[in-house]
């Protein structure tokens, strides 16, 4: 018996030896079903929504800039958080995804280095990750070069072009600042949004 | 069930029912190994008596090979696998101090349970003095946590620090714990003691 | 063939293992591959090219066009084959993807959709796999911003 059981794991620790072992971090999803996921309609946000979100401060959201830090220092949208592309797959997405009841929406310059995290995210089991269409370059045509041109307005453009030029406002408001005062800024912005969800104390 | 792939969904209720079997089942193991005998567990030290050493080696080898097979074949994902921290003076100091207690006590922390659990006297001793120990650290934390930690290395894996792969290492843990297996036997020929495994 | 009988167990437990391993191994329509070391060329940009680059690409290249159907071929031995995106695990896509030797290039209107294809590619064990790109690094934002010094954020 003894001899059977030394066998029996000498053999097996042989395969083991020769098999290209890592301790990895493989994606858990089907492939099948990561492709037909990845590929809906509903795994991007426009800009206008993403707008939307950052006019009413919508805390159900966050928001990744995935661009490189000084890109981040120079220009981003109010209430994201900077966290670079090569770094997010480089380490535990665990430690920025962890809350599971956040949607998370990636942006970048354009649409690649979003939509590399948003399969990378969706791959590892991260469900409620989305892409912003166009990035940066979409925001700057669309949201801060909104123009109202004619006589009449419908309803449904009057709100749209509302919502561009308030979120507007917000990001050139921030982005006109010095890095310094950016960065305190948002700091306290963070602060008092958990003051408003700390209710009656 | 922790790490096991997410492709199983368990309920927690099935989840706690699982830890506890499985808690039923070591502890089942080891009182039919007879590790709630301390003279078994000082034989180790002693040399008339290996059974820890293969018993303990062995599940340990089970276990890395596999938890090493299931993760290629992905049904565990070892990324979620707790590793420990490193503290190099720490481990170095806690385990001077706890190979003295297992000798003195002839119990570790999880055979002492064992022992407990069928009512022996001395490993409800062992037991309280372990736990006054563990009160005492958390009461004298602030003296010593400069020592506790001291040298700190993170969650390293042995094959890691030594640039092996998994793979490789597991094969090299198999054949060295073959071969102690086999110094073992050696050992408890030359320190045998008759006196003590007729009864044990 | 008593050692068989004798180690009947041992054999039958080895032999499991070995094709289970075996299986894996060569599957190609499994996730195995550590997510992060595979995704390594997307932030390198090392999978982008350009129609220049393409010609000094070594090799018999596959072209693959997301959005339309159909395989056709040139002597050189390059290949364009036509395939709708949510197509692209289909066997008879993917075993012409595995076994090309040469470079894939994924060739779309939309880089959104080019970059979530290589993406899953990737991961599946897919290498020399590129984004054909009209620029060498779409990710460099062209639109300048000026900052408006007189406006000031509520604190």
């Amino acid at each position: 018996m003894r001899n059977k059981i030394t066998i029996l794991l000498l053999s097996l620790s042989l395969i083991l030896a020769l098999l290209p072992l890592t301790a990895n971090r493989s994606f858990t999803e089907k492939p099948g079903k990561l492709l037909s996921d990845v590929l809906d309609e509903d795994v991007t946000f426009s800009v206008d929504q993403v707008a939307r979100f950052i006019v009413t401060e919508d805390s159900t959201i966050r928001i990744i800039d995935l661009r490189k830090p000084e890109e981040f220092r120079k220009l981003c949208l109010p209430g994201s958080v900077n966290l670079p592309y090569a770094e997010f797959i480089g380490t535990d997405p665990d430690m920025y995804l962890n809350n599971r009841n956040i949607k998370t929406i990636f942006y970048s310059n354009s649409d690649l280095d979003a939509n590399y995290a948003l399969v990378y995210a969706r791959g590892l089991g991260y469900e409620l990750t989305y892409a912003m269409e166009g990035g940066m370059t979409e925001w700057m045509n669309t949201v801060m070069e909104s123009k109202f041109s004619g006589e009449r307005i419908s309803a449904r453009e009057n709100a749209v072009f509302e919502i561009r030029t308030r979120a507007g406002k917000l990001f050139t408001e921030l982005n006109s600042l010095p890095e310094s005062e950016k960065v305190r800024f948002m700091e306290s912005k963070k602060f008092s949004a958990r003051k408003l969800d700390g209710g009656c104390e | 069930m922790g790490p096991i792939s997410s492709s199983f969904i368990f309920p927690e209720w099935l989840e706690m029912l699982a830890a506890f079997l499985i808690g039923t089942g070591f502890g089942f193991a080891l009182e039919q190994g007879g590790f709630s005998s301390s003279r078994k567990l000082a034989g180790m030290f002693y040399g008339y008596d290996t059974t820890v050493l293969k018993v303990f080696f062995t599940a340990a080898i089970v276990a890395l090979i596999g938890s090493q097979l299931m993760s290629y074949l992905g049904l565990l994902n070892l990324n979620q696998v707790y590793v420990n921290e490193f503290y190099v003076a720490a481990s170095i100091v806690g385990g001077v101090i706890m190979g003295a207690g297992f000798i003195m006590g002839g119990f570790c922390p999880g055979t002492g349970i064992c022992a407990l659990s069928i009512g022996k006297i001395d490993a409800m001793i062992f037991v309280a003095g372990g736990l006054t120990g563990a009160f005492l650290f958390a009461e004298s934390y602030p003296l010593i946590q400069d020592l506790a930690n001291a040298s700190y290395r993170g969650p390293v894996r042995i094959n890691e620090s030594l640039g092996l792969s998994s793979g490789l290492f597991t094969l090299i843990i198999v054949a060295a714990a073959a071969l102690m297996f086999w110094i073992a036997e050696l050992a408890e020929k030359r320190f045998a003691r008759p006196d003590i495994t007729a009864e044990i | 063939m008593k050692l068989l009988k004798q180690y009947w167990l041992v054999l039958l437990i080895l032999l499991l293992t070995a094709a289970a391993v075996l299986a894996r191994t060569f599957c190609h329509s499994i996730f195995k591959y550590d997510a992060g070391r595979m995704a390594k060329p997307s932030a390198l940009k090392t999978n982008l090219i350009t129609e220049e680059q393409l010609s000094s690409l070594k090799g018999a290249v596959l072209l693959l066009n997301l959005g339309e159907t159909g395989i056709s071929g040139d002597k050189h031995g390059n290949f364009t084959m036509k395939v709708n995106p949510d197509s692209i695990l289909v066997p008879k896509y993917l075993d012409k993807i595995v076994s090309q030797k040469g470079p894939v290039i994924l060739s779309c209107s939309e880089n959104s959709v080019s970059a979530r294809i290589w993406m899953v590619l990737t991961q599946l064990g897919i290498r020399n796999l590129f984004i054909l790109t009209a620029d060498q690094d779409p990710e460099i934002l062209k639109k300048e911003f000026r900052p408006d010094t007189l406006s000031m954020p509520e604190l």
